[in-house]
């Protein structure tokens, strides 16, 4: 594994045609915790986890791994492992091709997809196609794609997505044992009790602004409830709210 | 090379991509068995084709017919008008002529094998039979007349036939294993000032009959069905037997060059893509280097294959030495037009490739470079002569003038005849900017 690092976020400002998806975001994320990284739909988290990983251009401000420029980096598959939210393979490709693609993308040794298959509990449906998998399937491989590198930084979008209690259940675990190694883990959700036994601390926006940036301890201090915590930070930067019934 | 090896592994694992492949070679491999398993015999019998429409009458001895060409029979670019002396009014009968053309000017012509150039189109002729000899002559207003040529004619019966001809080649020009949209209308060619005076026979040479010739007041028009005066040679048929799969089996690698980047777009695996390898330059040269060279394979394999694979069909249709020799591999030409296609083929799924990544949308791409494809092709044959070759000459379909044997210009999209790699570089030159705004796009947008 290479050398921990955190995930800095130093001003990013982002806006697609009118709409200003993120603006002037600035914290950081550090390494041996998990980081829960929540607010409403449309809050700017996939934009913010997309310039991390070069693929949008910030307007302004930069995001660092490891304080380089994801760009910059010759192999960034053993520096950040990601899970994005709706990729997805070619339907006809098996499991084991499209991590192999992956790995030789970045000089992984074959050897390692196989690994990480068993980590995720594929192994027995590596050959087979990546259109027959269930959602909860999909997802899986999409984590083993993220742990292929054995990066110490790991970035997931919305990681429960579509699993079952059981799988939601594995995904916990695995976050946290992935923190306990000391890697840096950043997880997004728009739903604040899928993190709340997982996350030591939160990063939460809302309308492209940091809203708060701290531990749950923090956030619950003074006897509330997370919920209650959460609703009241965000509750000006909801899209759309119910009227009264 | 990882990214190269990466991107191979995308292509060979994804079984849409492959099946695009594998559809492209089989079209390449089988539309030319196809074109080659034609009637048996077809080409075997008579060493020339002596087709057209004859209006003669008896000539014993020395004689003389002067004509004006009012028309000269058109639609090709070897349409042919003229005056004729002709042993009988038989296909294979010996003769002389002079005639013109609309793309060759003036010619005198004798037993299938002389043909003299002289000059522009003359809209005057004359045949004089002299003895042994016949001699043309050609003039711009019946008074001043130029010699074009004599030809020896020695052995020739002394009662011949002599008088007016047309034909107008469809077919018989073009080489008769590549697939090409011909006009076969009748060609008229209207007469005056005839020199003679009736009876006139009117007679279709070598082939069934038409609309007779009409003559009001020495003004005669004669009608030809599509034929041709030629001796038969070897046009390159046995090469270019392995080229008619070339344009439809492209059409599969339109799909497949657009498909391996849209189809990343489409499922947002661009994403995942960019993410293992930030660099985008590099990701679209592996993309580009893997896509064009696995297409080149493909063409590769499948036209060489044609080329073998059809000459024991062509053989049994009659395309058989001495007149069409046996085509070898260690010929230049023969490589050049099975490379040539092989490499014309992998620069059209470049340039859809380059369009893919453009419009990020495969539908649109795919629509985009097919019509390019087929627009000069299907436009072609509506527009002048001459606007119809630069439409052919400017476009991508440029490219596939590097399958060129033995045509001349007159060919059907083959627009470069004599330039092959010019037409090659043409379509280079499209993939090539295809795939630079592709680039400047890649690196600047957003994934």
């Amino acid at each position: 594994m290479e050398p921990m690092g955190p995930i800095e976020c130093q001003g990013l400002r982002k806006r697609y045609g009118w709409t200003l998806a993120v603006d002037g975001l600035t914290f950081t994320v550090a390494a041996g915790r998990v980081t829960g990284f929540v607010g409403p739909n449309g809050a700017g988290k996939s934009t913010t986890m997309r310039m991390i990983l070069g693929l949008d251009r910030p307007d302004a401000g930069a995001a660092l791994v490891g304080g380089r420029r994801y760009r910059e980096l010759r192999a960034p598959l053993r520096h950040v492992g990601a899970l994005l939210d709706a990729g997805s393979p070619d339907p006809g490709r098996r499991a084991r091709d499209h991590l192999l693609w992956m790995a030789q993308s970045n000089g992984i040794p074959p050897a390692r997809v196989d690994e990480v298959l068993g980590l995720v509990g594929l192994a027995a449906v590596a050959r087979r196609r990546f259109g027959g998998f269930s959602l909860g399937m999909r997802q899986r491989l999409g984590i083993a794609a993220a742990l292929l590198g054995d990066p110490p930084v790991l970035i997931f979008d919305e990681p429960v997505n579509g699993l079952d209690p059981e799988g939601v259940r594995w995904i916990r675990g695995l976050l946290r044992g992935l923190a306990a190694q000391g890697r840096t883990v950043f997880v997004s959700s728009h739903l604040l009790a899928e993190l709340a036994g997982t996350a030591d601390h939160l990063v939460v926006i809302g309308r492209g602004r940091l809203l708060a940036d701290a531990s749950v301890a923090a956030l619950t201090s003074g006897g509330a409830s997370l919920e209650d915590a959460y609703v009241a930070l965000t509750g000006g930067s909801v899209e759309y709210t119910a009227g009264p019934a | 090379m990882s990214l190269p090896r990466s991107e191979l592994t995308k292509l060979r694992t994804a079984p849409g991509l492959v099946w695009c492949l594998v559809g492209a070679a089989a079209v390449m491999l089988g539309l030319p068995l196809l074109a080659s398993a034609g009637n048996p015999g077809t080409y075997g019998r008579a060493a020339f084709v002596d087709e057209f429409r004859f209006v003669h009458q008896p000539l014993s001895g020395d004689g003389t017919l002067t004509a004006r060409v009012r028309t000269p029979a058109g639609g090709h670019p070897w349409a042919m008008t003229g005056l004729m002396v002709k042993e009988s009014a038989t296909p294979g009968a010996r003769y002389a002529a002079v005639l013109v053309t609309p793309g060759h000017g003036t010619r005198v012509q004798a037993d299938f094998t002389v043909d003299i150039a002289g000059g522009e189109a003359a809209s005057w002729l004359r045949l004089v039979r002299t003895g042994p000899t016949v001699t043309g002559y050609a003039s711009t207003d019946g008074v001043a007349w130029q010699r074009v040529a004599e030809v020896p004619m020695a052995g020739m019966a002394s009662t011949v036939e002599i008088g007016l001809f047309a034909t107008s080649p469809a077919a018989t020009r073009t080489v008769a294993t590549r697939p090409v949209l011909v006009p076969t209308r009748p060609a008229t060619a209207v007469f005056d000032s005839v020199s003679m005076a009736g009876p006139w026979t009117g007679t279709d040479v070598g082939i069934p009959g038409g609309p007779s010739t009409v003559e009001s007041s020495g003004t005669f028009a004669v009608t030809a069905q599509p034929g041709d005066i030629i001796a038969r040679a070897d046009d390159g048929s046995r090469v270019v037997a392995a080229t008619a799969g070339t344009f439809a089996g492209m059409l599969p690698l339109v799909a497949l060059g657009a498909l391996v980047m849209t189809a990343e777009y489409r499922r947002h695996l661009v994403r995942t893509t960019l993410a293992a390898s930030p660099r985008r330059g590099p990701v679209l040269a592996a993309k580009a280097l893997v896509t064009g060279g696995a297409c080149f394979a493909a063409a590769l394999v499948a036209t060489a294959g044609a080329l073998l694979l059809a000459q024991p069909l062509l053989r049994r249709s009659g395309y058989r030495p001495p007149t069409y020799p046996d085509p070898s591999l260690s010929d230049p030409r023969v490589l050049r037009v099975i490379a040539g296609t092989a490499a014309a083929a992998a620069l059209v799924a470049l340039l859809s490739l380059g369009l893919g990544t453009i419009l990020r949308r495969g539908a649109a791409a795919i629509t985009a470079v097919a019509a390019v494809l087929l627009v000069p092709a299907v436009m072609t044959p509506l527009l002048p002569a001459g606007a119809g070759r630069w439409v052919q000459r400017l476009s991508p379909v440029a490219g596939l003038s590097v399958q060129q044997v033995r045509e001349t210009d007159d060919a059907f999209l083959l627009p470069w005849a004599g330039r092959p790699w010019t037409g090659l570089a043409v379509l280079a030159g499209y993939a090539v900017a295809a795939l630079t705004a592709a680039y400047l796009l890649l690196r600047r947008r957003d994934a």
